[in-house]
């Protein structure tokens, strides 16, 4: 008996980060299938891996299969089942460490087969297989309870109890409907009147309606759990520096440095109350000559571009710049563009000397945030406009309801399909009753999101909070 | 004292003592009926009908597993429909008005003549219990009959009292006498006592209906029959007719609920939602001004008529005040008092699922005594408990089917794992996978289960393989003829009011289109084999809902995963980990044989099925290890 896939399942099994070495591991009944599909000796030959002896090492090359193209040097390890972690076969990759390696090594082996394995999975399928001790199943068991007894401290957490609210309304409208079309079937001499077709078809149109903005909001999810892209502007010597190494150092979960493109800006990721930043800090418009340049420019928009969230920060202490007046034409073409914006004027702590007036007519804004950053003093208050911005504005629309995890989207494309089946069984003109098939199909996935239906899904969940660093 | 030796004892005439009884004598046990009034046997003290959407499909999967049920009705009807026919398959349900007195009569002669069984008029007052194994049943006359299993089917005669307005006394059914001593003897065991209530229409006189003004419902011109192994009939001497309280009725109803014992606090059991009485349908629905009553002839040689939709315990005079306020019923003579009784029920979750009790072995419960209402309803179970006896004292595995297999199974496991709060009655969206569990594929479903137990004949048998395989060459067949867009082929279609074909395409395929029906198509398929009706029907069924079919074969499977995921025997659930303190005493009181029905325990949550099975698979290794060693 098995709850579980047996799918091949791979990850970047290394913290992210700029070490020498990351491994991407691969599991499952595939495994040694899909490896051998991109693992090459030196001289770029086909290898069979099956002839390999277990728990052996190999030197050889990672390709893209499609072009043949080299994608990394490799130390391969093959690991047969079942003397392994997961009791499946496994296979590693030691690649040199990066993570846009690294990260192509595992988009390749995706592309042949393999499945992104959920967190804590790999534990998941060792428990299953039964090779993690019983200490441990019962320190799984603590995690379950652990669960319901945790408070909704995190927005994240936040954000959980708004999508279970949103998916029990409308599994009540399903079940509604369900209810009008089975009480006159079951009880057909008591006089109950039958829902009218028409009347089903604009109920259930209107939930798939709300399924698939739903779905929608799975982009969303994934900017939460990616972070949100927040990019730092302003003149030089506003501050901008320091505004990142204070946030830096404020959050007390820095997930992980990552690599700039150039040398101007600097990147990091990092935790503000349960949601991910990731933080980008822009040089400043002018040359080492005072001049601003158009390639500057360029650079900054190119930021701007792909931002979900723009900190623009501005000088208390001097009048508005040729430099700001660039600053600020950037921000309104970027507001227009429906760009998440928070106005921030530093050095409160020195004389005032900035147009104020001014500077909110240009930017049609009635208040900043306003902040020392040498003294300390509003820091706190930004980082709350910072969370506030994500929930209220327009980076996370929809009420706060989003998804954010895969098999949330798959649960509710599940349901999405039932209720498309009901519109197609109302087109073909079946029987109500038939209707009701998908109905309640489209009910059990919707039930899935929120735990309420037993399946491999709860498992997958404890396992996947039950994150041994595998 | 002379001691008389049976192998099952079955406890009651009613539709479940009479379905035990048989099908243990028919699979050759040795058994005792024992009933206070043999003449009573199989009587229908509430409607004069059986079947309808849930009970009908029931009344057939009895009859594919060998019951009596079935066939019995068909010797009794007098008027036959098929209700729900404008929905699809899984929706049409056989209701039949019945011959009470025959229905009593045929039941009586078919327990008489039955091999193995001996028929006992008797007031069971002790129930002989040593050591947790029933030993036998003690009776008035102070005579002990001796048997390892018994089947208790005592209907609503523990401890039942009876209610018209203010008038009570004790009774089992109106005129019979309450198993007092027996319900004593019950509750001394440990079982827990439940109590339940339920009412019944008055019957009048049907010299005294105006019919004229009333709307007919004409018997079906088609032959039909609830049995598998009888032709159908057509049936034209009755007809059901349908009139409406109104607002006058309301008003007399209403002046008098304060002397109504179900409203005004006397009777404090739960009562069934599902057929209310009419007082209470006219307090929780004041916004309707009327309610349909139908007038159901109570068989051929009486002038008695039931009113369905009557439901009451009103006061007498209030009884016959209020109808004589309904169109065609104003000036009705009441020849019977509707009535409610209250009844001690033993609560189902105490049973396993073969309907053996879990504290005493040997004792099976079945019937109104389960919490259940509806004649369908008690039958099944006691076809159910007879067969489980018999397989106990053989030492066989006892018959549990799933829900995904009967309704025999929903009911049964609704019972056992969620008890009741209210009498239970079967209906179809109590069923996940109703599609499959048609009353017309009942035979297709459970006839193997029949003939395995020996309560099937092997010539039935063989005719049901045959049956089965003429479905199958039919459907491959039809999926081979290939039907091209001729000129005849379209005329044909767009006469049906359907698309024309552009290309080519087989039969089957073009049967799925909801216009369509098989026979209608006859034309365009020359080479069409001469077939039964009953095998055209599952080939038009199965071929044009098989998109649907497969879905819910799609959710069975799932379905079957959990259930087939099993729970080991006597687990101590207080010292397992991590389960919440509710979920350890249900798991305990309920003791589930899969983690799909422990899923199903009411107040389980998902996180206790998450850790029971994380512990399952704990003992499971280290049993495995200590095998090992």
């Amino acid at each position: 008996m098995k709850f579980w896939e047996n799918d091949t399942i791979a990850a970047i099994s290394t913290p992210i980060g700029e070490s020498g070495i990351g491994i991407v591991r691969l599991s499952g009944s595939k495994a040694i299938g899909i490896a051998q599909k991109i693992f090459r000796d030196k001289r770029l030959k086909k290898m069979n891996l099956e002839e390999f002896p277990t728990h052996t090492a190999r030197y050889g090359l990672i390709v893209d299969p499609n072009n043949e193209e080299i994608i990394d040097e490799t130390i391969l390890i093959l690991m047969k089942k079942p003397k392994t972690y997961t009791r499946e076969d496994i296979v590693e990759f030691n690649c040199h460490g990066g993570i846009l390696l690294l990260r192509k090594v595992l988009d390749t082996l995706i592309n042949c087969g393999a499945r992104i394995a959920e967190p804590g999975e790999f534990t998941k399928r060792a428990f299953l297989n039964g090779r993690i001790d019983l200490s441990q199943a019962e320190a799984v068991i603590d995690l379950i309870q652990a669960k319901t007894e945790r408070s909704l401290k995190s927005s994240l957490a936040q954000l959980e109890g708004n999508l279970k609210i949103k998916v029990n309304n409308l599994r009540d409208k399903l079940v509604e409907i369900l209810a009008e079309i089975e009480a006159p079937m079951d009880f057909p001499d008591q006089d109950i009147k039958e829902l009218n077709i028409i009347e089903i078809q604009r109920r259930v149109k209107k939930i798939l309606k709300e399924v698939t903005m739903l779905l929608n909001t799975l982009d969303y999810g994934k900017i939460l759990r990616e972070g949100i892209n927040t990019v730092i502007i302003g003149k030089a010597n506003v501050g901008k520096s320091s505004l990142f190494n204070t946030l830096l150092k404020e959050s007390r979960a820095i997930v992980t440095p990552l690599p700039g493109t150039t040398r101007d800006t600097i990147e990091e990721l990092i935790n503000i109350k349960g949601i991910a930043f990731r933080i980008i800090d822009t040089a400043g418009l002018k040359n080492p000559e005072n001049v601003i340049e158009e390639i500057s420019l360029k650079r900054m928009r190119k930021f701007l571009d792909k931002a979900d969230l723009i900190l623009a920060m501005f000088d208390v202490n001097t009048p508005l710049s040729e430099e700001d007046m660039e600053i600020i034409q950037e921000i309104n073409k970027s507001r227009e563009r429906n760009k998440k914006i928070i106005i921030i004027e530093n050095k409160i702590d020195l004389k005032e000397r900035i147009e104020r007036q001014k500077l909110f007519e240009l930017l049609n804004i009635k208040e900043s945030v306003k902040i020392s950053l040498k003294n300390h003093v509003g820091v706190e208050q930004l980082e709350e406009e910072l969370v506030n911005t994500v929930f209220k504005g327009t980076i996370i629309p929809n009420n706060g309801v989003i998804i954010n995890n895969i098999r949330q989207a798959d649960a509710l494309k599940r349901t999405k399909k039932g209720l498309e089946y009901v519109l197609d069984g109302i087109k073909k003109k079946i029987p109500y009753d038939l209707l009701t098939i998908d109905l309640k199909d489209s009910l059990d996935s919707l039930g899935e999101i929120i735990g309420e239906s037993v399946n491999e899904e709860i498992i997958d969940n404890i396992f996947s909070r039950f994150c041994i660093g595998k | 004292m002379k001691h008389y030796q049976y192998d099952v004892i079955v406890v009651g005439g009613g539709h479940a003592g009479c379905e035990a009884a048989l099908a243990a004598s028919r699979m050759g046990a040795k058994t005792l009926l024992i009933t206070s009034n043999i003449d009573n046997i199989a009587l229908m003290p509430c409607n004069p009908s059986i079947g309808g959407p849930g009970k009908g499909h029931v009344a057939r999967e009895i009859d594919a597993l060998g019951g009596e049920m079935a066939k019995n009705a068909d010797k009794a009807t007098i008027h036959i429909r098929m209700l729900n026919t404008s929905k699809g398959p899984a929706m049409w349900a056989l209701r039949a008005q019945i011959d009470k007195k025959l229905y009593t009569q045929e039941m009586i002669h078919t327990l008489q003549i039955q091999e193995n069984l001996d028929l006992k008029q008797e007031m069971v007052t002790k129930l002989i219990v040593n050591n947790f194994q029933v030993k036998g049943v003690m009776v008035k006359s102070g005579l002990e009959f001796s048997s390892p299993t018994v089947i208790l089917t005592p209907g609503t005669f523990l401890n039942g009292l009876i209610y018209i307005g203010k008038t009570i006394y004790s009774a089992g059914r109106a005129g019979e006498i309450a198993s007092i001593d027996l319900a004593e003897s019950l509750k001394s065991l440990g079982l827990k006592v439940g109590r339940l209530n339920t009412s019944t229409p008055p019957r009048i006189d049907r010299r005294t209906v105006d019919f004229s003004q009333m709307e007919e419902q004409k018997s079906a011109d088609l032959p039909l029959a609830f049995s598998f192994e009888n032709e159908g009939k057509i049936y034209n001497n009755f007809s059901v007719f349908m009139t409406r309280t109104n607002q006058k009725t309301h008003k007399v109803i209403q002046n008098n609920i304060n002397r109504v014992p179900l409203l005004n606090g006397t009777i404090q059991s739960a009562a069934i939602r599902y057929c209310p009485s009419v007082e209470d349908k006219i307090i929780r629905f004041p916004e309707k001004n009327s309610h349909q009553i139908f007038l159901e002839p109570e068989g051929y040689n009486t002038e008695e008529i039931y009113l369905q939709g009557f439901f009451t315990s009103l006061p007498a005079d209030a009884q016959q005040e209020a109808l004589h306020t309904i169109k065609g019923l104003e000036k009705c003579k009441i020849i019977r008092y509707g009535y409610a009784i209250e009844y001690d029920i033993i609560y189902p979750n105490q049973l396993k699922y073969s309907l053996e009790t879990k504290i005493i072995k040997g004792l099976f419960l079945a019937g109104q005594i389960n919490g259940t209402s509806g004649y369908e309803e008690a039958a099944e179970q006691g076809l159910i408990a007879g067969i489980n006896a018999v397989q106990l004292i053989s030492g066989k595995e006892p018959l549990i089917l799933d829900r995904s297999e009967a309704y025999i199974a929903v009911e049964i496991d609704d019972l056992v794992t969620k008890s009741v709060t209210e009498p239970y009655r079967l209906r179809t969206g109590l069923a996940e996978y109703r599609l499959l569990l048609r009353q017309d594929n009942a035979d297709l479903r459970l006839t193997p289960y029949g003939y395995k137990l020996g309560l099937i004949s092997e010539q039935r048998y063989q005719k049901f393989l045959k049956k089965k395989e003429l479905i199958e060459k039919e459907k491959e067949r039809l999926r081979e003829v290939i039907i091209r867009p001729t000129e005849e082929v379209n005329h044909l279609l767009s006469k049906l009011h359907t698309t024309p074909l552009s290309e080519a395409t087989n039969l089957a395929t073009l049967l799925t289109r909801p216009e369509i029906t098989y026979s209608q198509t006859s034309s365009i398929d020359p080479n069409r084999p001469k077939l039964p009706t009953e095998v055209t029907e599952q080939v038009e069924i199965q071929i044009k809902y098989a998109g649907y079919i497969k879905r819910q074969e799609i959710q069975v499977k799932k379905f079957k995963k959990l259930e087939n995921y099993k729970i080991p025997k006597g687990i101590d659930y207080f010292k397992l980990h991590g389960i919440s303190h509710e979920g350890k005493e249900r798991f305990s009181e309920i003791q589930p044989i899969s983690l799909g029905q422990a899923k199903r325990i009411p107040g389980i949550t998902p996180s206790d099925i998450t850790a029971l099975m994380i512990n399952i698979e704990k003992m499971k290794r280290t049993t495995k290890r200590i095998a090992r060693h």
